[in-house]
């Protein structure tokens, strides 16, 4: 009977599951084979050209005892996980900045100036940045104007102990303004009665912020930051560009390896066994990020 | 619930992407492997032919660097290099991301004939059995067995065995030093002594000389050790992995013997006279501040053919050898009295396993291994790169550009001869050849580089003491399976 139902409901529906077919074999031909394709291998010794063997989960092992890729992991997290932050915050920050610009010139001038470094491929923001910290770089130049001609220059992409603060700053100097662009988007909606009402009732500027225009944004800093945490393992552009031997010990994260070991050394099996626990991991840091935020609630 | 179905499929989807960049095509892997064994020690063995008389038929290239410089070229170079051939060669020339476009092809099946690949690359592809032996074709060859140099044979024959012919004759590295600077400096580069100290005081003299503080005497690709053989030569360390009496790897370079060289290099960098840069930049930042509009510093290693580059760059913008000249030297002396220079890797054009014409593949190859292939592969199209007669060839002005270099400045063929004259200082580079010599082909270069350049600059900086930093760079390398000791 029930079987029935579902097939009159089908049969009913039909001309939508007719539009919906181009959308699921988008996604089958494109994301869920490859995804299942990429874990059949990671289960395998592949060979480019030739049959693969199947070595059970002696790749997955490799992965798990590897201190090269522990310390990737922990890599990944520092450098994802900082950015993410600084850059969320960073971002909100200028969205409360600019809806506190009245002028609109200055404010389109302001957000655009914030919004274009997101335009930039990490190719450009990689190396102005390379150059900016280089030891005849702006940065030094600065220094030296304070230190005179006892400075002595320092390569700061070979520092150690900046890799990791470089990584993340620049990381989220790209993306703030992007994040700013969507926090604003909610707080142009808001209602502005709610801010007449707060002021004659004699708010200030801060107090307005703190409990209108902040609560009213909560739910869209929530899906900005679900978002964001399925992105803190997958950064590789930036550390492709900005990356050397000097500081690869603090910035190498997963998906540089992944890259190392698939495509330079043609080690396909390990590479695709890291990259099915890459999308492990982010399934359950944003399973966990949304029980942090109760995500749910938004639509409740 | 179903919206944390939801959400956990769309996080799947997001994350299909860094699979579906390691992902092959296993069907189409399967069918190209017809007749391949499983065992990835075998590999497919080419049936030889005596020889190509027979060769006929379409020869589908890929290619990183052979080629035209842009599509009109490109298609002008197919067409000549199909006419000389007698066959219908196709040369697919990605734009960038060159591995990965090879990875990707090969691994979906692609059907080509020839593939270029770096010496790394070629050790890896072989490990896996994604090549042909062709040794057998190789010895029929008269031109092949003829043409080149046996040691170049010997330098890619991995178990007895070889799986491609050549793209160019690898030239080696030198130092390259700024003759005009040094003459400023009162120096006369032929004096120079090959010692630590005969080199300290140049690049002393160097410095002392100029009001420039940006200015640092010496700049190397110290990220990468790249090119550090000309100075490790003083202890007699070859670069590299080399394998010891009892057939273990290890890397001269990590070994307590070359500490006296790294501390050199950390007094150079005390005294101001290696750049800081050194630690961070690449080779093109290294080529920039030794270029004539530039000249932030002046002295590197790089390949021989850079000196001649870099001349004949200044040349073209008007500057004469008083205003800017790139001179060089074979190094430090070894402990033999000799000298010892890194060779480049062999860059490869390789037949995959699943090639449809062998035959067809290494006619190309033989072709590239004569004159006229090496005219081709230099100089570029007659017509298009340079017009003339023999012995009275002028080069066009787009050939002017493309400075004789088609994917081979220097062709494979041993008795070549050059249509145009090498720019000026190419012949000085090149007569310290004969102490040149390549490193042990690894899989794993890329990790050579990165630990060896990591441990080196923490020493230079003072971050560890050279013996522990060279302890660390050993259980590294060990670690990663560079090495063995």
């Amino acid at each position: 009977m029930k079987n029935k139902n579902l097939w009159k409901k089908v049969k009913r529906f039909r001309s939508i599951y007719i539009l919906l077919i181009p959308v699921i074999a988008y996604f089958v031909v494109f994301s869920y084979y490859p995804l299942i394709l990429g874990i059949v291998k990671s289960f395998q010794k592949v060979k480019l050209l030739g049959n693969s063997e199947f070595v059970g989960i002696d790749n997955y092992v490799t992965v798990f005892t590897g201190s090269q890729y522990h310390q990737a992991f922990v890599n990944s997290l520092i450098v994802g996980g900082g950015t993410f932050i600084f850059q969320f915050f960073w971002g909100l920050i200028i969205a409360l900045v600019l809806n506190e610009i009245r002028n609109k010139i200055a404010r389109s001038s302001f957000q655009t100036v914030t919004f274009i470094p997101y335009l930039l491929s990490w190719s450009v923001v990689g190396g102005l940045w390379i150059t900016i910290l280089s030891p005849t770089g702006m940065i030094n130049g600065f220094l030296q104007l304070f230190q005179g001609s006892s400075f002595t220059p320092a390569a700061f992409m070979a520092e150690e102990k900046y890799a990791r603060f470089i990584m993340i700053f620049t990381g989220a100097w790209k993306g703030a303004g992007y994040f700013a662009a969507l926090f604003m988007a909610s707080i142009v909606s808001i209602d502005t009665s709610l801010y007449e009402a707060a002021r004659i009732d004699g708010a200030t500027r801060i107090q307005q912020i703190r409990y209108i225009t902040i609560p009213v944004i909560v739910p869209t800093m929530k899906v900005v930051a679900v978002l964001s945490v399925m992105g803190i393992l997958r950064n590789f552009d930036q550390i492709f560009v900005m990356m050397n031997a000097t500081i690869s010990d603090k910035v190498k994260n997963l998906l540089y390896l992944i890259y190392e070991q698939g495509i330079l050394k043609f080690n396909v099996g390990e590479a695709t066994a890291a990259a099915t626990l890459v999308l492990v991991a982010t399934l359950l840091i944003t399973q966990v990020v949304r029980k942090l935020l109760h995500y749910d609630q938004i639509y409740e | 619930m179903q919206k944390r179905w939801l959400a956990a499929g769309m996080a799947g989807v997001m994350a299909a992407g860094v699979l579906a960049g390691c992902g092959g095509s296993t069907s189409q892997a399967t069918t190209s492997a017809a007749g391949t064994s499983s065992s990835s020690s075998t590999t497919k063995i080419a049936e030889t032919t005596k020889g190509t008389a027979k060769a006929s038929g379409s020869v589908k290239i890929l290619s990183n660097v052979t080629g035209g410089k842009d599509d009109e070229e490109m298609a002008l170079f197919e067409k000549a290099l199909s006419e000389a051939t007698g066959l219908d060669v196709t040369i697919d020339k990605p734009a960038s991301d060159y591995d990965k476009v090879l990875m990707q092809k090969l691994g979906a099946g692609s059907d080509y004939d020839l593939v270029y690949v770096t010496a790394s690359q070629y050790a890896s592809l072989v490990d896996q059995g994604a090549l042909l032996d062709i040794t057998s074709y190789v010895n029929n060859s008269d031109i092949l067995t003829n043409n080149i140099d046996p040691q170049e044979w010997k330098d890619i024959t991995i178990d007895g065995k070889v799986y491609a012919g050549f793209n160019k004759k690898e030239v080696h590295r030198a130092v390259h030093i700024n003759n005009t600077l040094l003459k400023k400096a009162g120096v006369d580069y032929k004096t120079v002594e090959p010692t630590f100290d005969g080199y300290y005081n140049m690049l002393k003299a160097l410095k002392d000389s100029s009001d420039d503080p940006e200015f640092y005497p010496l700049d190397e690709v110290m990220s990468q050790a790249w090119d550090l053989q000309p100075f490790f030569a003083a202890v007699g360390a070859k670069e590299g992995v080399v394998i010891d009496d009892n057939g273990k790897k290890y890397a001269p370079y990590a070994e307590d013997s070359a500490a006296p060289v790294w501390e050199w290099f950390k007094k150079l960098y005390d005294d101001g006279l290696l750049d800081p840069g050194s630690f961070v930049d690449k080779t093109k930042d290294m080529r920039a501040k030794m270029e004539a509009s530039s000249q932030k510093t002046a002295v590197t290693a790089d390949w021989a053919a850079w000196v001649g580059l870099h001349n004949s760059n200044a040349q073209a913008a008007g500057l004469t050898t008083d205003d800017y000249e790139i001179v060089s030297l074979p190094g430090l002396q070894t402990p033999d009295g000799t000298y010892m220079l890194g060779k480049g890797a062999a860059s490869l054009f390789a037949v995959p396993a699943n090639a449809k014409n062998v035959d067809g593949a290494i006619k190309v190859l033989e072709y590239f291994a004569t004159q006229e292939g090496g005219n081709l592969l230099s100089s570029g199209i007659e017509g298009y790169d340079y017009t003339g007669t023999e012995g009275n060839y002028t080069q066009t002005e787009i050939g002017k550009k493309h400075g004789n270099d088609h994917g081979a400045p220097f062709p494979i063929y041993k008795d070549y001869k050059p249509l145009f004259p090498y720019a000026t200082g190419i012949e000085e580079a090149m007569s310290y050849a004969k102490y040149a010599a390549i490193d042990t082909i690894i899989p794993n270069e890329s990790d050579f580089k990165e630990i060896v350049g990591k441990w080196g600059i923490r020493i230079i900086k003072g971050e560890v003491f050279t013996t522990e930093g060279l302890q660390s760079m050993r259980d590294e390398l060990v670690e990663r399976g560079v090495t063995e000791r």
